[in-house]
């Protein structure tokens, strides 16, 4: 009895470190920094430190990110009224702007991406975003934006004007945007059919509306390829640069075991679309090393509408948000889509483009441009009420998180 | 229990040498706990606030650089400012039928939830403001926690989506 009272004592006294702390490993630490400055959201930098604060190396490099972030979100901002897309957007029908290389860079691939993606992805539906309400002035408090002629009382029990709907739909044609260089300037065209004249019973013009851009499903990528590029050119080895969830650059992860090629993957989890369904953080984890993973969701921002969810994806052939049109009651569709082993500003843009083309389309596009890459989308199926995960990665590098979904292998 | 068992029981020291020195490890060890959670308390100034719903993060307010909501959370929350304070409205759900309001002073550096319709007694609302790094506020029927913006995050399971 003396024996075990006198063990339980020794054993109690040998926790008390394990209780109150324990002595520091030799381990390098991964150390961040967080920003909540840029893209209204938060940009998080992970780096390892062999040291429990960060070297001043690490916060010269941690300045350098910020400033490009700073100069990216300037140029591509629409609620930055100087910024170049915002000029444009401002600008007539018609008129040709100069515009920073930035945004010529962001724009010209945005337009390799509209066109291969059949317009699917399509960043000319920036009047339609408003319409919807997804705006900064609608997202943004303290926005002194002005209210619009079509903003409604209540988003969530009233449609807007389909009037609205067709005529911004039609302003929308991205295609015919120039975009040129001359002279080591760089210049933007605004199409002179890309405006529309609203009339009152009298035929009196009372509204006017011009092609309006938006490059939020590509900006925040485009962002995130720069600090890779900053990172490298930095010989940073290990960590990630992760913006607002929309995309991550992974490096490697020095924590973790190799793999057959030679690299340390990141686990990257993959946000739960439906918290009130399924009750985990994440759906999935993906391992992820010395690439990029770009998502796109209806879980972002979004209200209800009926049975429906409005989200600030915008379909551009039905100028309605994506898997929210009349014809589409149940709400069936692609929920959430992701890519990884594109640029993060490819990926971004085709991971909205493959949202907006559904389940049918979606698979058609991966077998011809994304064999390579890795793909996976969550289907929603309205009728049945289900979900299902389909993916071209194996079961070693993405893992479901969540019971109740179905896994498809693409 | 029989009679003389009683008897044996009562001849007793009142304890035992094992006795004493168990209850003086506890004592010491609730010694330990009180300076551990009172006197080391971060007594430094907060930067700002997470709000998390069911422990996971989602939204973010720093004084310096205001506020962001986690992805899939942006609709669950609504900013405004009221006689130069900053009012966050958190929802408990997408209905939006239960919520807390939590007061931002930027001048004050301190954060409090002021108002709830979580229960009757609405305790998140009389807990103490939230100065320094030790604070916490607690809603328990909306398994929302206010805690104070901290440097030492947690970076390596990074999420998408």
């Amino acid at each position: 009895m003396k024996k075990s009272i006198g063990k339980t004592i020794v054993s109690a006294i040998c926790a008390l470190p394990v209780l109150f702390g324990t002595a520091c490993a030799d381990e390098p630490t991964l150390l961040g920094y967080t920003s909540f400055a840029y893209f209204n959201t938060q940009a998080t930098w992970a780096f390892l430190s062999e040291e429990e604060e960060a070297s001043q190396a690490n916060v010269d490099l941690w300045g350098s990110i910020c400033e490009r972030l700073s100069q990216i979100e300037e140029s591509l901002s629409t609620g930055n009224e100087e910024s170049s897309i915002s000029r444009f957007n401002a600008a007539n029908a018609g008129d040709k702007v100069e515009i920073d290389f930035t945004a010529y860079t962001v724009l010209s691939e945005a337009k390799r991406i509209y066109e291969k993606t059949d317009g699917a992805y399509n960043p000319a539906v920036g009047l339609l975003v408003d319409l919807w309400g997804f705006t900064p002035r609608f997202t943004d408090p303290f926005s002194d934006a002005p209210d619009m002629p079509y903003d409604r009382d209540n988003y969530t029990t009233t449609l807007p004007a389909q009037d609205y709907i067709d005529n911004f739909r039609a302003l929308s044609d991205f295609s015919s945007v120039l975009l040129e260089e001359e002279g080591g300037k760089y210049y933007a065209t605004k199409p002179s059919s890309a405006v529309w004249e609203r009339t009152d019973e009298e035929g009196n013009v009372v509204e006017t509306y011009t092609m309006q851009v938006n490059l939020g499903g590509i900006g925040k990528g485009y962002a995130v390829d720069e600090v890779h590029a900053i990172m490298r050119e930095a010989g940073q080895q290990y960590g990630y640069f992760n913006l607002g969830g929309s995309s991550i650059s992974v490096l490697q992860n020095y924590f973790s075991e190799e793999n057959e090629k030679g690299l340390r993957p990141q686990s990257v989890g993959m946000n739960n679309p439906r918290k009130d369904v399924f009750s985990a953080p994440t759906y999935a984890s993906v391992l992820v090393a010395d690439s990029c993973l770009s998502t796109s969701g209806d879980n972002e921002l979004y209200y209800p509408f009926g049975e429906q969810r409005f989200c600030h994806i915008i379909n551009p052939h039905t100028g309605y948000p994506v898997n929210g049109d009349p014809q589409n009651p149940t709400g069936s569709g692609i929920i959430t889509a992701s890519v990884s082993g594109l640029s993060a500003s490819e990926g971004d843009a085709t991971t909205t483009a493959l949202m907006v083309m559904g389940k049918e389309g979606a698979l058609a596009y991966i077998e011809e441009y994304l064999s390579d890459k890795g793909v996976t989308f969550v289907y929603y199926d309205g009728v049945e009420k289900t979900y299902t995960v389909y993916t071209n990665l194996s079961e070693n590098i993405l893992t479901l998180n969540v019971e109740g979904m179905a896994r498809v292998q693409i | 229990m029989s009679y003389q068992r009683v008897e044996q029981v009562k001849k007793r020291p009142p304890f035992a040498l094992w006795d004493l020195l168990i209850y003086g490890i506890l004592a010491v060890a609730v010694v330990l706990l009180f300076v551990v959670f009172v006197f080391t308390a971060d007594k430094s100034a907060i930067e700002g606030v997470q709000i998390l719903f069911q422990d996971e993060v989602a939204y973010t307010y720093s004084f310096e650089e205001g506020g962001t909501a986690a992805q899939g959370y942006e609709s669950r929350f609504a900013l405004t400012e009221e006689n130069g304070k900053i009012v966050l409205i958190a929802y408990a759900d997408d209905t939006r039928e239960h919520f807390n309001r939590i007061e931002i002073d930027e001048t004050e550096k301190s954060v409090k939830v002021t108002d709830s319709n979580c229960s009757r007694h609405r305790d998140c609302v009389f807990m103490d403001e939230i100065k320094t790094k030790s604070g916490v506020i607690i809603c328990v029927p909306h398994a929302m926690k206010v805690v104070p913006l901290d440097g030492k995050q947690d970076f390596s399971n990074p999420t998408v989506g």
